[in-house]
């Protein structure tokens, strides 16, 4: 566990960017929180954000792999190609959930602010259902990053995931008052956490398989 | 003498190329070069030793592990330098410093920056705007930075310019000086390697051709010089390679069959060059 921690801190470093990211994202928030507040509609501004950014950064360490071959860094270390495995999903799944609380915070402030703007309960959706979509973001392209890196065909996965999901969106709304949006959203994050835990297995063989 | 590196029959087979079988060793205390031409399969076999690839058939015994994953776990006591492999474009020397503390318990943070030092690298500089020799560098001061028995190096003198080859000839053969670490590196430039390598590996379209000390790999073969009318057929049969010019002729032979040559020719000793250029052109023309 401690070497699937380090791998994943190892992610993290290859993050670089000239500002510190955590202080990055507290200037996006305020912007946001202050664009808002101004009343201006910022619905696209943070969907853009998040999404594009969570979608991105999980992919930074597996370009970085393959522009300057870390892959075979990592196999030049003490960690085991399990441990690297599992540092990678540590990694991802850690980035997606401090973006998703992040997100939360944003709504919870706005929301304290503004409580007839935005309750708390749907400020609360708001964030799980962003954390979803990132773990099916993680879950479907994974493995195949593993089996093959970053590369065109592992990009087209993820653009084809994406659609699939807004799709999806789209289709439970679609649904309207047919069924309850909370046991129907139960079943939504239930699906993207088996999704995800089912992913596991198949990335540690595909990627115990893989030359590097 | 305990082998830090035992390697038995060691294949790896491609659709288009066969690996090995491969079987050497190497003793604590010495360095091993590895030669042969482009595609010999000398970085595939480093790939192999460290797992990063599977082998199809063979063994690896690093420092006594023979599994993927006890090699795996035990890799800090082993110093990297790929051809292949780097570190993340935006990296600054400071960032490798603090990355590889992070895994190698060894890490001597103060080597590394004498290293650096040493080999003139900018420290504020980020990896991917460095010079390709420059970024060798860099890797070459974090595999010798943490007391690793055993360094394996992929043409490390590839992009390094004549100083810092000297430079690193001279550090290598300090690091084995103890008698407790050893070196393996794979370069073209085999005035390097004879100069420092104890044993040689000669690889050529994937077959072993040699495994054992230099000087024995050297020993046994001449160069035999001569004018155009002294290439005999019965000459040309003993040779293993051969060059001629518009006024003589050099072939490359066993050093037993050129005991008994006629007289008027010159015998030279050959160095690793030499027996590159002539018998890799042959084995590979048998392969054809």
């Amino acid at each position: 566990m401690r070497n699937s921690v380090k791998v994943a801190q190892l992610d993290l470093r290859t993050l670089q960017i000239k500002f510190p990211w955590w202080a990055l994202l507290l200037a996006t928030d305020v912007v946001i929180l202050v664009l808002a507040m101004l009343n201006f509609d910022v619905f696209a501004i943070i969907v853009g954000i998040v999404f594009g950014a969570g979608s991105s950064l999980v992919m930074v360490p597996f370009y970085s792999n393959q522009q300057r071959g870390v892959d075979g860094l990592l196999a030049a270390l003490p960690v085991t190609r399990r441990q690297v495995v599992f540092g990678h999903y540590l990694f991802a799944v850690g980035v997606q959930c401090v973006i998703a609380l992040n997100l939360f915070v944003v709504a919870a402030i706005y929301s304290f602010l503004r409580p007839d703007d935005l309750p708390l309960s749907v400020a609360a959706m708001v964030a799980l259902g962003a954390l979803t979509f990132f773990l099916v973001l993680v879950a479907v392209p994974f493995p195949f990053l593993m089996r093959v890196g970053y590369s065109s065909a592992t990009i087209g996965i993820y653009t084809g995931v994406i659609v699939l999901v807004v799709i999806g969106l789209n289709f439970l709304s679609a649904l309207g008052d047919n069924f309850s949006p909370s046991f129907t959203f139960g079943w939504v994050v239930a699906g993207a956490v088996a999704l995800l835990v089912g992913s596991v297995p198949l990335s540690l063989h595909w990627y115990s398989k893989r030359e590097l | 003498m305990a082998d830090l590196l035992t390697v038995k029959d060691l294949t790896k087979k491609y659709q288009e190329f066969t690996l090995g079988p491969l079987s050497f060793n190497v003793p604590a205390g010495y360095i091993l070069g590895m030669i042969g031409p482009n595609g010999a399969g000398k970085t595939t076999t480093l790939r192999l030793l460290l797992d990063m690839a599977a082998p199809t058939a063979g063994t690896v015994t690093l420092n006594g592990d023979t599994t993927p994953t006890a090699r795996a776990l035990a890799r800090a006591d082993v110093g990297v330098a790929l051809d292949t492999t780097g570190f993340p474009e935006s990296w600054r020397v400071a960032d490798v410093d603090s990355a590889m503390a992070l895994f190698l318990p060894n890490w001597d943070a103060a080597r590394f920056h004498e290293l650096i030092q040493l080999f003139g690298v900018a420290k504020k500089t980020a990896y991917k705007k460095l010079s390709r020799g420059t970024q060798a560098k860099v890797n070459l001061a974090a595999a010798l930075s943490h007391d690793a028995k055993l360094v394996i190096l992929d043409e490390p003198a590839a992009g390094l310019d004549p100083i810092a080859r000297d430079q690193l000839m001279t550090l290598l053969q300090a690091y084995i000086e103890d008698g407790q670490h050893s070196v393996i590196l794979s370069s073209h430039i085999t005035g390097d390697l004879a100069r420092i390598a104890d044993y040689v590996l000669y690889i050529v379209g994937g077959h072993q051709l040699f495994f054992g000390e230099t000087a024995t790999l050297l020993d046994r073969y001449v160069l035999v010089k001569g004018g155009r009318g002294k290439l005999t057929p019965e000459l040309k049969k003993l040779g293993l390679g051969l060059r001629e010019t518009a006024v003589g002729f050099s072939l490359m032979m066993r050093t037993e069959a050129a005991r008994n040559l006629p007289a008027g020719l010159t015998i030279e000793p050959v160095d690793l060059d030499a027996l590159m250029i002539y018998y890799g052109k042959e084995v590979q023309a048998d392969a054809q």
